[in-house]
């Protein structure tokens, strides 16, 4: 039982570093856009969300969600 | 008093730009690539690194893609410590101890069962079902607590430009902070007890992480004085290591020393 726990907790741990050098290399875009980088803008900026200023639209994007109305993000 | 002392080095450790809170604007360096295991705010104007739970519904939502770093990130800390970073390095523990600390109306209360599964609702819809449907950052824009008290409040007082942005959704994260820190000096660490999805994500390998607590059963003689000291309020004879356990040893220390029935680490025997 104990030595099943221990496989358990090494394959977490190896997967969740598999995981971190992943995102070293992971294109989240078409244009090449690392992951690393999105974490670290998204990060050096305030995010309206945190302090509460944001999603003024939250109730368009969720009527938008159920009419089928489709925006291009990129 | 140990345990005291790492909470409050991580959190010196994890916003040393005290001086950006003049400017209020964030730290925008390298670190910021960094995800660390602790409910803090990455908009806090002295935080050096990334909040995981802001960075996972970030990556959903404007990039559709797998938050691959910060799930990482949390899959490596969870098999090494389990929910231990809550009781030692999560900056919004530390402060929902500090206040609960002062608190003149503080309570010992055990856990309300069903309540604690609250957190499922929150991981589920907040952070998980409303950026895949590209509504809203949910758990940063709606709840988090610790964005309002570290980002919200400090970056607005200084910034007048944002007021005119001030609408419903800002009074209902400044009504929702107020509401829980005046309810975390009622019910010590309420908000990890039924709210914080990141608990909850890093107590699902809790069974099985290196570090663990261990309880001898045979030394156990059930007098329960653990009890009144675990910050969940949990009974650690019958639930240390489970879900809610945030493996923070208090149960260790309070045990009587005839008994010594209970002990943590690394090489704790697994049970």
């Amino acid at each position: 039982m104990s030595d099943k726990k221990f496989v358990y907790a090494s394959i977490l741990l190896f997967a969740g570093i598999f995981l971190i050098f992943l995102s070293l290399n992971h294109d989240v875009d078409s244009h090449g856009t690392k992951e690393t980088f999105l974490v670290r803008t998204n990060g050096s900026v305030v995010c309206q969300s945190c302090i509460g200023l944001s999603d003024a639209n939250f109730f368009y994007n969720f009527k938008k969600l159920f009419s089928g109305e489709k925006e291009d993000k990129n | 008093m140990k345990r005291k002392f790492i909470q409050l080095t991580f959190f010196i450790f994890q916003n040393p730009f005290i001086h950006n809170f003049v400017a209020g604007r964030p730290y925008a360096g390298p670190l910021k690539t960094v995800c660390v295991p602790g409910l803090h705010c990455y908009s806090c104007p002295a935080m050096a690194f990334s909040c995981p739970l802001g960075t996972i519904q970030y990556v959903i939502k404007y990039a559709s893609a797998i938050p691959y770093l910060a799930i990482g990130t949390l899959m490596s800390v969870a098999a090494v410590f389990g929910s231990a970073s809550c009781a030692y390095f999560c900056p919004f523990g530390l402060i929902q101890e500090s206040f609960y600390g002062i608190s003149p109306w503080k309570k010992k209360i055990r856990i309300r069962k069903g309540v604690r599964h609250l957190k499922w609702g929150f991981l589920l819809i907040f952070v998980l079902l409303m950026p895949l449907l590209d509504l809203a950052q949910g758990f940063c824009a709606y709840i988090c607590p610790s964005g309002m008290l570290t980002a919200g409040i400090p970056i607005l007082s200084v910034n007048s430009e944002y007021f005119s942005s001030m609408d419903i959704t800002f009074y209902w994260k400044l009504f929702f902070l107020i509401a829980v820190i005046f309810y975390v000096m009622y019910e010590r660490r309420a908000f990890c007890r039924y709210i914080c999805p990141l608990g909850l994500m890093l107590g699902l390998a809790n069974r099985f992480s290196f570090y663990k607590i261990k309880i001898e059963k045979n030394r156990c003689k059930g007098c329960d004085v653990c009890v009144s000291f675990c910050p969940m309020g949990l009974e650690p004879r019958k639930e240390i290591n489970t879900l809610d356990c945030i493996k923070c040893g208090d149960c260790v220390d309070s045990c009587p020393t005839k008994f010594n029935a209970l002990s943590r680490g690394f090489n704790a025997k697994r049970n």
